[in-house]
């Protein structure tokens, strides 16, 4: 087997999408991925604490369901893997969930802009204006000054 | 190697740290800063404001310089851009690879140990040495929670060989030795011993923990006395130009990692 091959069967078992390629400790492989799961898990849980707490214990199993499916990308990817989960969520059912996943994505934006299509640069800080309304735990109007270090006001509303 | 600083040692940079790394600049030799982690022109500036304070080291964790598919062209160009901005000494990144098929595996991956690996990596490497204007290059020995099958030739001797059909130089992780002694048995001194450790640039250390019967270097804990006693051997044995105490979780008071920081500057204090 070519290195590429390897290479790419085996980024893809870590990643939970395949089995261990052939000749490899399936049980190291499976400690690895649980382990990058986790990794993955923690910086979520950093850039999205609202959503965390409002999911409590769903939090692990979504989360594993989004590892699986999704393909961060880019320079800063465990931005990227935050900001589409957040956006998934942003239709929950439950509407606390909703409302986290929609404020912690302010958060976000008010940080960073993104954009899918791009690679490596897909999450670059922001330089331009938002102006966006934080639902929980009390209304806020939040709005973010144009310029690489925009001061960001939040206004009760 | 005769024209690269001797620095000393330091810490690598968080961005928790800011102001105390500027407020104990004095007793730090070097900060080592992640490229991959400069989003824009703030934070651009945030790595040229730390470098008036205290020299930078720049250390990449995304090339992934072993990829059989190449380097990703936007990320060498994103590298060579903070390179520029912030003139490091040298550059430093990984023997290994962070994706593969369309995957961020989000993670440092083991090559295996082949001449096929060899080539991908010094290939990358030479490309990479063209974008950076001839920077001095060192490559980072990884930890590797397994290894991979069809080797034909040691983890020491997969190193060498890039060392030497790139002429980049080393940055030894006595960590990712010492996780690596434990987890796959054997010496880390008779490892050690088979390096060309007249390539030794840098040192990393940093500690870790235990986990299901693995030591995985976490970067979440204080540097623990093996490493300690392998950096104590290894200095005489080569020309360290740098220590860096890495802590990326679980971040404690600064004062303790100054504590990490002088205890190493004493180790190369004896050694000179």
């Amino acid at each position: 087997m070519s290195l590429r091959d390897v290479q790419s069967r085996l980024a893809a078992s870590l990643a939970g999408r395949e089995p261990a390629p052939a000749g490899l400790d399936e049980g190291a492989v499976e400690r690895a991925r649980r382990s990058l799961e986790a990794k993955r898990r923690r910086a979520a849980s950093h850039l999205l604490p609202r959503l965390r707490n409002a999911m409590g214990d769903a939090w692990l199993a979504r989360f594993r369901e989004h590892a699986t499916l999704y393909n961060p990308a880019g320079l800063l990817h465990h931005v990227d893997d935050a900001w589409e989960l957040a956006e998934a969520l942003l239709r929950h059912p439950d509407a606390q969930v909703a409302c986290a996943a929609h404020d912690d994505l302010v958060v976000l934006r008010l940080r960073y802009e993104r954009d899918r299509r791009a690679g490596a640069e897909r999450i670059r800080e922001r330089r331009g204006p938002v102006v966006a309304l934080m639902r929980t735990p009390t209304r806020l109007l939040v709005v973010r000054m144009p310029g690489p270090e925009g001061k960001v006001w939040y206004l009760k509303v | 190697m005769a024209d690269l600083p001797f620095l000393g040692a330091g810490v690598s940079y968080r961005d928790a740290w800011r102001w105390e790394v500027i407020r104990h600049r004095d007793e730090l030799g070097a900060v080592e800063c992640i490229p991959d982690d400069v989003a824009g022109a703030a934070g651009l500036r945030e790595l040229v404001l730390i470098r008036q304070a205290v020299p930078v080291i720049l250390h990449g964790i995304g090339l992934s310089l072993g990829s059989a598919e190449g380097l990703d062209p936007e990320r060498v160009r994103h590298v060579a851009r903070v390179v520029e901005a912030v003139e490091p000494p040298w550059f430093s990144e990984h023997i290994a690879f962070t994706r593969a098929g369309g995957v961020e595996i989000g993670h440092l991956a083991p090559l295996p140990f082949t001449r096929e690996a060899v080539a991908a990596v010094a290939a990358n490497v030479r490309e990479l040495q063209a974008a950076l204007a001839g920077l001095p290059i060192l490559l980072e020995n990884i930890a590797y929670p397994f290894p991979l099958p069809g080797a034909e030739m040691t983890e020491a001797e997969l190193v060498g060989a890039i060392l030497e059909s790139t002429g980049a130089y080393l940055l030894l992780d006595l960590e990712n030795v010492h996780a690596n002694a434990l987890n796959h048995g054997y010496d880390p001194i008779d490892y050690l011993e088979t390096l060309p450790l007249e390539r030794v640039v840098e040192v990393h250390l940093a500690g870790g923990l235990w986990k299901e019967g693995q030591y995985l270097d976490t970067h979440t804990r204080s540097v623990p006395e093996e490493s300690w006693r392998l950096l104590e051997w290894l200095v005489p044995r080569s020309d360290v130009r740098a220590v860096i105490i890495e802590r990326d979780d679980d971040l404690p008071p600064f004062g303790d990692l100054l504590a990490e920081v002088r205890r190493a500057e004493g180790c190369l204090r004896v050694a000179s």
